[in-house]
């Protein structure tokens, strides 16, 4: 996806830079398990197969128990989750739906910060259902971590202020006291 | 309407053109001459007249010009039907079967630099641009869909929660640039 890409939607345009609201994240955080557990399941397969092609005669899919399946989609799970936050600030179900996690700054998050906030996240997912009744959109996680979700359809949001933004146009700083988004 | 008919239609309109030409050249020529003669004849003496001569003119001119522009109008018509009729009893006549037996296809085709041709379109890049703009349209359409949702399920909870004021959804953008797409303001 090109950095000069236009965002067509109205909405779109309006909103980014802005918190995220419950249902993206939900759907983001929702894309990023399915693609772990597929990435675990096609791994196991394959791991098995490889493993009978050596020391087998025969070969057959290998069924780990419970816990030992839940505990490896666990780890892989962190795992996928910290690199994605610490890297660019998005997993690939953020990613697809423009969404982006930085530190209550605006500054990308550090190893730590990404590897505890995605402890939290695996381990108990309800955390972000805070989002949907806080005024600011903050999920437990986000709470705890000092972290925020951003609208972010385009990539390479991170540049230092004061430097021209690689396309040339000028950089615009969101209001603090503006956007009253959603009118009870 | 016949063929004929249609000839005969086509040489009579391109001579009302023809005449409502040199209508217009002779009142174009007329007018020059007016106006040279206000210079050279003393305007107490050829004011009046001139005057009267200028306004017959100019309505006949305006009239000219309309007769003309319709009678071009008409012989293109005729002239395109004529055409059209020509052109489908030449093909009539034609016996293709026999035409296409003659045209030597593999030559032809051989002339035709066809890599070059395909380099020329750089159809990789028209595919990549169409797919690349319905994907991207498809992909913000979908997002879109679902920050309408955000919206709509925090209007939702904040109604039930009886709450007044708007959610702030801003971010402190402290020593970072916000997202380069980020507007100054938002609508309510």
């Amino acid at each position: 996806m090109s950095r000069h890409r236009e965002i067509r939607s109205e909405r779109g345009q309006q909103l980014q830079g802005l918190r995220a609201g419950f249902i993206s994240r939900a759907v983001a955080s929702g894309i990023d398990v399915v693609l772990v557990l597929f990435a675990y399941v096609v791994g196991v397969v394959l791991v098995s197969i490889a493993w009978d092609l050596f020391f087998s005669k025969s070969i057959s899919v290998a069924a780990p128990p419970h816990w030992v399946n839940e505990l490896l989609a666990w780890i892989l799970l962190v795992v996928y989750l910290t690199a994605g936050w610490w890297s660019t600030g998005r997993t690939l179900g953020k990613q697809l739906l423009g969404l982006r996690v930085v530190r209550s700054d605006g500054s990308p998050l550090r190893f730590w910060r990404a590897l505890l906030r995605a402890l939290l996240c695996a381990t108990f997912f309800p955390v972000l259902l805070l989002a949907l009744v806080n005024r600011r959109n903050r999920g437990l996680e986000d709470v705890a971590f000092g972290t925020v979700v951003t609208y972010d359809w385009l990539p390479a949001s991170y540049e230092p202020l004061g430097q021209p933004p690689i396309d040339g146009r000028p950089m615009i700083e969101v209001r603090q006291s503006s956007v009253p988004i959603v009118r009870p | 309407m016949k063929a004929g008919s249609r000839i005969v239609d086509l040489m009579t309109g391109t001579a009302k053109v023809g005449i409502g030409a040199a209508t217009l050249v002779a009142g174009e020529i007329t007018s020059r001459s007016v106006r040279i003669a206000r210079v050279v004849v003393p305007a107490s003496i050829a004011e009046g007249p001139l005057d009267a001569v200028e306004r017959h003119l100019g309505r006949r001119q305006d009239e000219a010009r309309k007769s003309e522009r319709e009678n071009r109008d008409s012989v293109a018509d005729v002239a395109e039907s004529v055409l059209n009729r020509v052109v489908v009893g030449v093909v009539d006549m034609l016996d293709m079967e026999q035409l296409i037996d003659h045209v030597p296809i593999n030559k032809v085709v051989a002339r035709v630099d066809l890599p070059g041709v395909i380099e020329e379109i750089d159809l990789a890049g028209v595919i990549r641009e169409a797919t690349t703009g319905l994907g991207g349209e498809t992909l913000d359409a979908s997002r879109a869909g679902l920050m309408a949702m955000d919206l709509w399920s925090a209007r939702l909870v904040d109604r039930i929660l009886r709450r007044k004021e708007a959610r702030d959804l801003t971010v402190r953008w402290n020593g970072t640039a916000p997202p380069v797409s980020v507007k100054p303001e938002v609508m309510p």
